[in-house]
């Protein structure tokens, strides 16, 4: 590699920091604040609503499930009976 | 109150510190100011530095400052500890510096568009940006003006390894963390980085080796 692009590559050797605005700072913290200023109220008024559909809907699937399952009890409870009521002797 | 704490330029003289720093990050993550302030002290030196590398302008630099600090404020709590602190902010940094620079070239190519329409434009000029970055050595500035017009050229992943270790004199394996891949392949990042730089370099200033 020729001299020239070997003193452009390394010509950063030994540089210094640079130092941010004093005030950089300051400016951080103000935005912060106004973020927090900012920020949407959350409404959580919708929860006791939730709450209730969802009571609702748990008890009904509840009752509607155990509805279901009822008919089948009761035939199979209730065909000795209606055997035993058409026996001919 | 507040501690000051001198920045410290190698990366590894931050392990020393690892689990102070992560201290740091719970009590922001609790609302603590004064921790907040001292890592401001520890880091803001070091994202400067690396932001204004990739926007060679320090108002930009500055925005990108302010932007990792607020995020780091915002997702103190999201901090799992996985990779050190200085990683963590290192690697914020970065991210967004890359979105600052795409950003402005989305921009730049707009307003190129845009001047194809303007009817009292004949030629379309575009002036590369002269920076002098603020810490480099009085008689390197012409050299180091030049390095700096040519780096753009790299892909974000070739500059991110040039910038991390040249400029900001971080070790492979640190940058290797940074950029979450390994040491051999930022070595081989940085291989490349060079000879590309080389070679931009003589497309740029092709009479500059003659002369020499």
């Amino acid at each position: 590699m020729e001299e020239w692009k070997n003193d452009i590559l390394n010509s950063l050797e030994g540089m210094e920091k640079a130092q941010p605005p004093a005030n950089a700072f300051l400016k951080i913290q103000n935005r912060i604040s106004n973020q927090q200023a900012t920020k949407p109220y959350k409404d959580k008024s919708w929860l006791p609503l939730a709450a209730a559909i969802s009571l609702i809907v748990i008890t009904n699937v509840f009752f509607v499930s155990d509805y279901l399952q009822k008919p089948s009890e009761d035939t199979s409870a209730a065909y000795p009976t209606i055997i035993s009521s058409y026996i001919l002797y | 109150m507040a501690t000051i704490l001198t920045p410290t330029v190698s990366g590894n003289s931050f392990t020393l510190n690892m689990s102070d720093e992560k201290k740091w990050i719970n009590e922001i993550a609790a609302g603590s100011e004064s921790a907040f302030r001292r890592l401001y002290d520890r880091y803001s030196v070091k994202v400067f530095n690396t932001a204004i590398s990739y926007t060679k302008n320090k108002e930009d630099a500055e925005e990108i400052l302010q932007d990792v600090f607020v995020v780091i404020f915002n997702t103190a709590n999201k901090f799992r500890g996985d990779s050190s602190v200085s990683t963590w902010i290192y690697r914020i940094t970065v991210n967004k510096s890359l979105d600052y620079v795409r950003k402005k070239n989305a921009t730049k190519r707009q307003g190129i568009f845009m001047s194809f329409h303007r009817k009292d434009s004949d030629e379309l000029i575009i002036e590369p940006v002269d920076f002098v970055h603020p810490g480099v050595k009085m008689e390197n500035t012409e050299n180091a003006t030049l390095l700096f017009r040519v780096i753009d050229q790299l892909s974000e992943n070739q500059k991110t390894a040039f910038i991390l270790t040249q400029v900001e004199g971080l070790s492979q394996k640190k940058v290797a963390e940074i950029m979450n891949t390994s040491r051999k392949s930022v070595e081989s990042l940085l291989q490349r980085a060079k000879k590309n730089l080389s070679k931009e370099l003589e497309k740029y200033y092709p009479d500059r080796g003659k002369k020499g």
